[in-house]
């Protein structure tokens, strides 16, 4: 059985990306600088302006599966909130339109009649994501710091915030099916690289909702009860 | 036709020869054999080196012939040769089955059934061949932006049977949506654009 390994403020940032370079795009969600020299994760994160406790939570819980029951009271359900809601950010402003420049790149002129239809679909997948995440940024987060700051909220619940990630990842894994499986090409380099692109972006958004589920949600509903 | 690539391995060498032969002699030449005893069948099977393996049951165990399936990943047909009766654990994960008492007639059998579906694969003109012809039907009608309710009439069948086409549909290509099914439909030539439904 693989031992995971658990991570503190005092290890340096190289050792974690060594032990699982998948974290990389974690770490640029919280927009930390490279240039890490021999620096620990306290000292990056500090530097960047971001609370360790934090980073350090998600990226131990998306390492080994665990969350941290020392470090849980440490941290507060709106910095995970802000977090996720700068997640949004990165997926919407950067993430997305790289992807989609990617795949337009790829296309093959052969299917200059089916091509439409295939950036049609993305498209449609990203406004269906836009509407998700808006949807959160509107109604969960301002409960959540509402809920924190112990002010009157709305009435909501986070039970009523239920499982709609699932909609979400399953048109990138239809796209994925479409092109891996149907889209014949004689150039399919870059189409490669799309495929690896969105195999990436479905494996990101799927930490984005273990995130929001298994950290943020049992977080909230536990404050709720208070 | 294509070639039907068959590994045989087996701990006997009279055996061995005498399989390798008769393959060779009744497959007409069309099927490569090799001997892969104590290689790794999966990997081959990965490496499309090999389609068929020919496997002696006396090295198998019901663990082993799952692992096998689950490594080369459908890639791989399974025959098993076999001395004495086995049990279903063990017949289960086979695609055919010999036994070493098993005339000429069945070893045509068996490459006359192994061949069938590999040479189906490799052809191109026919690669919608995992829907029926009816699915394909449906398909046309999901495709034109036509409801269930509409297909079912057009086609003379009830809803329920064509909420039962759709689900298998679904589970074959992986592609749930009427956005997506389009596009398989317009890829596969089922359909020309002037057919599809305006967005």
């Amino acid at each position: 059985m693989k031992v995971t390994r658990n991570f503190t403020a005092d290890d340096p940032m190289v050792a974690l990306v060594d032990y699982d370079y998948n974290l990389l795009p974690i770490l640029s969600r919280f927009s930390l600088p490279l240039g890490y020299g021999n620096r620990t994760i306290g000292q990056v994160c500090a530097q960047a302006g971001v609370d360790p406790q934090v980073f350090l939570l998600i990226a131990n819980y998306l390492i080994s599966g665990d969350l941290d029951a020392h470090a849980l009271p440490q941290v507060s359900p709106w910095q995970i909130a802000e977090f996720l809601k700068n997640s949004h950010d990165y997926f919407l402003v950067y993430k997305f339109p790289h992807i989609r420049q990617n795949l337009l790149a790829a296309l093959d002129e052969n299917h200059h009649d089916i091509n439409p239809r295939i950036v049609e679909f993305f498209d449609a997948f990203i406004s269906k994501v836009t509407k998700h995440f808006r949807y959160e940024e509107r109604n969960l987060f301002p409960y959540v710091k509402a809920l924190v700051e112990g002010k009157p909220a709305k009435p909501y619940s986070i039970a009523i915030f239920t499982k709609q990630h699932d909609e979400v990842t399953d048109s990138l894994a239809e796209l994925k099916n479409l092109i891996l499986r149907y889209y014949t090409t004689s150039v399919p380099n870059k189409m490669y690289d799309a495929l690896v692109d969105i195999y990436n972006c479905e494996a990101d958004l799927e930490s984005h909702s273990r995130i929001e589920d298994d950290i943020l949600v049992p977080m909230v509903a536990k404050l709720e009860k208070k | 036709m294509s070639q039907l690539n068959i590994g045989i391995s087996t701990p006997s060498p009279l055996l061995l020869a005498g399989l390798m032969a008769q393959v060779k002699a009744l497959s007409h030449s069309q099927a490569n054999v090799i001997d892969a005893t104590g290689k790794d069948l999966a990997e081959m099977a990965l490496r499309r080196q090999i389609s068929v393996a020919i496997i002696d049951m006396v090295e198998q165990s019901p663990a082993s012939l799952q692992a096998l399936k689950e490594q080369s990943q459908g890639r791989l047909k399974l025959v098993g040769l076999y001395h004495s009766a086995l049990p279903a654990t063990m017949t289960a994960p086979l695609d055919y089955a010999i036994s070493i008492y098993d005339d000429a007639s069945t070893i045509s059998d068996m490459l006359r059934r192994l061949s069938k579906p590999i040479v189906a694969e490799d052809d191109d003109a026919d690669s919608t061949r995992d829907l029926t012809p009816r699915e394909q039907e449906i398909v046309k009608g999901v495709v034109m932006g036509l409801s269930n309710k509409e297909i079912a009439s057009q086609m003379d069948l009830s809803v329920n049977t064509v909420t039962t086409h759709r689900r298998n549909i679904a589970a074959k290509l992986r592609i749930h949506s009427p956005a997506g099914l389009t596009i398989y439909a317009l890829m596969q030539g089922l359909v020309s654009l002037d057919q599809v439904a305006p967005k």
